[in-house]
């Protein structure tokens, strides 16, 4: 382990000799996410995760409406984008979403369902009935979401009682009503479409937010993951580089004729790479949290995806090292596949907005889970939500390195001379 | 003599290249052995297969009784290397990269400071120690390349051409430093393809060439293989009429051998005293303007020449 750490200790201490290098691998990644926002114009209209979004639901209402609003939550449908959290308790709820534990708290209020259809010997309630959304303040691209499921559920009912008096007539003509009911059932039927008719709907959303000192960070946060992932991609190849531009300088050659191992050289100058490309994905997820507020997620869960994320993304730099003869062919290649995952894993456009099929391609990259990783984390996830994806970063970087340390020894090493 | 090397039929392929073909010898403790030849005649190769860089195709080494096939790890720590490459972090002071190549050589704490010490001042740049190698001169560089071989006091130390490319100062350095290390008991292996070196340093030496190694010997037993002959080399502008020249000049009485090099003759003869007066009167009649003449006893150069009928140089 003293040789291992050694190694790496020598290689770090080469980037921080090479101020251009420190610049391109540390910095750069940060100034560039940064450009890419400014260049968008985009500060301010978006959020950092488009999934499992966490939304705690208040049902005072318990009854038809309601319950079928916390149903359309529940749904399988939206099964991946909403993660709906049931709380009696509204005041317990907000104070989940000022905890981060959740983006949203929803209210629904008592007599929901009893505005908009009157239960049987009850006049239909004149007040506005306020459904209340408490948010973050920040996570408004989530929210957003969450808004336009509410009022899609609220355009099917106006819909709804638009068609009554064409079921009605139905009803009657099929002998389901008598004429002797119908004075009855229209009364209370026109009653609540004339207050419907006459405010556009006797129901509207209201909004609070918990403040913040900052809310201008969230299409920086919607990149940022990505953007932080495809420089990961071209430092961990430049990584992969420095064991050829060692071979070339006859350094690697005077490593392997001491007495240390193979595998401690290789692990020792790959603790260099790996933990290169960990001070840089922090570095931008510090500066970004700390001038920003952006919300990355809470801090363990977001180390160890950095580490995971790192992990599957040295292995793609030692495959490329183990395979390639020269540092051309290595940052060429490193480049393009960095470029490449870029694009697939969210690095200039979020994956959602990606096709179906490009969606199941970017799996073979890290950038793809780290980035799923980060918006599960910003979205109030935590470590345990993460298993699948810690275990794909794993997989990936253990079987690549499996693979590279085997044409290591042939391709790198003996090829040397 | 106890040998620290025993090489036995190594060979080294690359593809269809016979880079090592069946090279054999062996180095006794204390002794500098050289292994002398032109460019690309394998020593290189050779030393990289001993020092565990490269894996035979056949034959094998033993290092102090280790083989370098199967106790490749136990090799490397009797031997130190000197490689003919700068394998040195430019970014790194020369401090750093000693200490750095010390601690893989497992040396730690006051024993390395120590060491690096010791050897910062036997190279002569104690006071350069904090300056990164990338502000030293080509000289400078080879010192320390060498200093990084040296660190943990290696039995057996490969030296692959340490003054290949450096102004004569420092090569004067080197050469008395390989002496002196040699004087403290280190066994040395040397390559170079300077006849000069060779015969300055080593007690034995071993003409390689083609990936064969031709002769071994001390010098005295290297010459005597040639026989009592000198030769005679002469530069000329006759450059067209050579071959001519050439032809007519080894029908001499005494005359050995002939052979063609870049602006003249090399004759091997059994006397050149007497031949002289003969040869320059034919090349005068060939009507070649004699530049220079030289003649030479035996050395290692014209084992070399004796033996492959090239120059060490072509």
């Amino acid at each position: 382990m003293h040789k291992i750490w050694q190694i790496a200790r020598k290689d770090l201490l080469l980037i921080f000799r090479d101020p251009m290098a420190l610049v391109f691998y540390l910095l750069a990644p940060f100034l560039l996410t940064l450009g890419m926002a400014a260049i968008t114009g985009a500060f301010n209209s978006g959020d950092s995760g488009l999934s499992n979004i966490p939304l705690v639901i208040t049902n005072a209402d318990q009854a038809q409406l309601g319950n079928g609003l916390v149903d359309v939550f529940q749904s399988e449908d939206l099964d991946s984008l909403i993660n709906p959290i049931l709380d009696n308790d509204f005041e317990d709820a907000k104070s989940l979403v000022d905890e981060r534990e959740a983006m949203a708290a929803l209210l629904i209020p008592a007599g929901f369902s009893n505005s908009i259809i009157p239960q049987s010997g009850q006049s239909p309630s004149e007040e506005v009935i306020q459904l209340e959304l408490y948010t973050d303040g920040e996570s408004t691209y989530s929210i957003g979401v969450v808004r336009t499921i509410i009022q899609t559920f609220l355009s099917e009912l106006e819909s709804s009682s638009a068609s009554y008096s064409v079921a009605i007539s139905k009803m009657l003509s099929e002998g389901l009503i008598s004429l002797e009911e119908l004075p009855t059932i229209m009364a209370s039927l026109s009653t609540g479409m004339e207050a419907g008719s006459s405010t556009g709907s006797n129901y509207e959303i209201v909004s609070s937010n918990k403040t913040f000192e900052s809310k201008n960070v969230s299409y920086l946060a919607m990149i940022a993951p990505g953007m932080a992932l495809m420089f990961l991609m071209y430092n961990v190849s430049a990584g992969g580089v420095s064991f050829l531009i060692e071979r070339r300088n006859y350094t690697l050659q005077r490593n392997l004729v001491s007495p240390t191992q193979n595998f401690q050289i290789i692990f020792g100058k790959s603790m260099g790479i790996f933990l290169r490309g960990f001070a840089q994905v922090l570095i931008l997820v510090l500066t970004s949290s700390l001038l920003f507020k952006l919300y990355w997620g809470k801090w363990l869960a977001v180390l160890v995806l950095i580490a995971f994320a790192v992990y599957g993304a040295l292995g793609w730099g030692m495959f490329l090292t183990s395979f390639l003869k020269t540092p051309a062919q290595v940052s060429n290649a490193g480049s393009a596949i960095g470029l490449l995952f870029g694009l697939l894993g969210g690095g200039f456009l979020p994956i959602t907005t990606l096709p179906e099929w490009l969606k199941t391609i970017s799996r073979i990259s890290p950038n793809a889970w780290g980035s799923q990783g980060f918006n599960i984390l910003a979205a109030g996830g935590t470590l345990g939500d993460l298993k699948w994806i810690l275990l794909a970063l794993f997989v990936m970087g253990t079987l690549l390195l499996t693979i590279a340390s085997l044409f290591f020894r042939r391709n790198v090493i003996q090829a040397g001379e | 003599m106890i040998a620290i090397l025993k090489a036995n039929k190594l060979v080294r392929k690359f593809g269809d290249l016979i880079a090592v073909d069946d090279v054999s010898f062996e180095i006794h403790e204390g002794e500098i052995f050289s292994l002398l030849g032109p460019n690309g005649a394998g020593k290189t190769t050779t030393i990289s297969m001993l020092s565990t860089l490269l894996t035979p195709t056949s034959g094998d080494a033993l290092i102090n009784g280790f083989s370098i096939k199967n106790d490749n790890m136990q090799v490397r720590k009797y031997i130190g290397i000197v490689p003919q490459e700068i394998a040195l972090y430019d970014d790194l002071t020369a401090l750093e990269n000693l200490q750095y190549w010390g601690k893989l050589y497992d040396l730690k704490g006051q024993e390395l400071e120590l060491r690096v010490k010791e050897v910062l001042e036997q190279i002569g740049l104690s006071d350069r120690a904090k300056d990164r190698v990338k502000t030293y001169s080509g000289g400078m560089k080879r010192r320390v390349n060498i200093a990084a071989g040296l660190l943990h006091k290696p039995k057996l130390l490969f030296m692959d051409e340490p003054t290949v490319g450096i102004d004569p100062q420092s090569r004067r350095m080197i050469l008395d430093m390989v002496k002196e290390l040699n004087q403290q008991g280190m066994s040395i292996l040397y390559t170079t393809h300077y006849m000069e070196e060779a015969q300055e340093l080593s007690d034995r030496v071993g003409i390689i060439d083609h990936g064969k190694l031709i002769a071994v010997g001390t010098q005295e037993e290297l010459t005597r293989q040639v026989g009592e002959t000198d030769s005679i080399r002469i530069l000329t502008d006759a450059m067209d009429d050579l071959p001519t020249i050439a032809d007519k000049l080894q029908s001499f009485d005494g005359i050995t051998r002939v052979i063609l090099e870049e602006g003249g003759l090399n004759l091997i003869t059994v006397d050149a005293e007497s031949s002289l007066a003969p040869i320059i009167n034919q090349a005068s009649q060939a009507g070649a303007h004699i530049k220079s003449i030289e003649i030479i006893e035996p050395n290692l150069e014209t084992v070399f020449l004796h033996l492959t009928g090239r120059a060490l140089r072509d």
